[in-house]
């Protein structure tokens, strides 16, 4: 049963890496380029100046762009502390969101969702729920089409909190890519009374309140 | 002598313009862009060496690395990624990539992958 949630928090991290990878290339050249404009020289050309301004800006709005992401990841890795907490629903989503954006972008669909303001807090495990919506997402954009949209929702409900992950969009219907049986994912939600229900083109998550 | 012309190809275009500015300060005939559809038309001009982002957005680099050979074998690319796992290094090497390189990248190994990139599309072209 541990190998999904294994396999869920091994994707955010090569997913996380990645990206940072990414942030730190552009620094480098960046850095790199200042570096190639100055060495061996007391002073610049006023043509290179431009140059040295945009590098330093390159710099400094992606030093800033990684400190938010690995908040995000800092955050996420801190849902893991204890299997029950207090959270709020809308800052499971946008964190998981965030980190699946490279994801997502790679196949072209846009992950968005709109809660209601009302929507109470929930006690429960935030990292079972994000894997959940991790589980929902990926089974969707395994076998989604460029320019499509996964839509989240959530509404109360008399004894829990009902979460809707709806794709809009054609399904690629014979992917090869290897989906996770609903029934290993079930399991694992059980620990905390969370139950998912599949359809073609919607996934229901309800949580108990 | 002629120059040698660069293609870079990345979705990430501050990362595209630093690249291909430390890339002409060397000396090279550097070109930037984006996507693989700005790619095609600097394509047409034959590019010594292509420096390929694996992850773009509008075509897979693995893709854009079969066309380019399918355009002119002779034409060398490096791919250029945050990956790191085995599978692409293969399948990219296998499509017939002169070389596969991790972000971030060290410039003057990136020099060194094109000199010996240009060396072999001489070969290839004698």
């Amino acid at each position: 049963m541990i190998e999904k949630p294994i396999a869920f928090i091994g994707r955010i991290i090569a997913d996380f890496t990645h990206e940072i990878n990414n942030h730190l290339a552009l620094i480098k050249e960046s850095s790199g380029l200042i570096s190639d404009i100055c060495k061996g020289k007391k002073s610049i050309d006023k043509k290179e100046i431009p140059y040295v301004i945009e590098s330093l800006e390159a710099i400094e709005s992606q030093i800033h762009k990684s400190v938010n992401f690995i908040n995000y990841f800092n955050r996420f890795a801190h849902r893991m502390d204890n299997l029950k907490a207090t959270f709020n629903l809308n800052s499971v989503i946008e964190e998981l969101f965030e980190l699946l954006k490279r994801y997502s972008n790679r196949k072209k669909v846009s992950l968005k969702y709109s809660l209601p303001s009302n929507l109470p807090d929930v006690n429960n495990s935030p990292f079972i729920v994000q894997f959940a919506l991790f589980y929902a997402v990926d089974s969707f954009l395994k076998r989604s089409k460029p320019d499509t949209t996964l839509n989240v929702n959530a509404t109360k409900e008399q004894n829990s909190l009902k979460i809707t992950i709806r794709y809009e969009g054609d399904i690629v219907e014979d992917s090869f890519q290897q989906m996770w049986t609903p029934s290993s994912v079930q399991e694992v939600l059980a620990i905390t009374n969370i139950k998912i229900s599949i359809n073609d083109k919607m996934i229901t998550i309800e949580i108990p309140v | 002598m002629k120059k040698t012309k660069i293609l870079i190809i990345d979705d990430e275009s501050e990362l595209v313009s630093a690249l291909t500015e430390r890339l002409t300060l060397r000396g090279y005939n550097t070109f930037g862009v984006t996507n693989f559809a700005d790619g095609l038309k600097f394509l047409n001009k034959i590019p010594d060496v292509v420096i390929l982002d694996i992850g773009l957005p509008d075509m897979d680099g693995l893709e854009v690395l079969k066309k380019i050979k399918e355009i002119n074998s002779s034409i060398q690319v490096i791919m250029l990624s945050g990956y790191g796992d085995d599978e692409k290094v293969n399948k990219s090497l296998n499509y017939g990539a002169f070389d596969y390189l991790i972000k971030p990248v060290d410039i003057e190994e990136l020099v060194s992958k094109i000199e010996t990139a240009k060396l072999k599309k001489e070969e290839a072209e004698k």
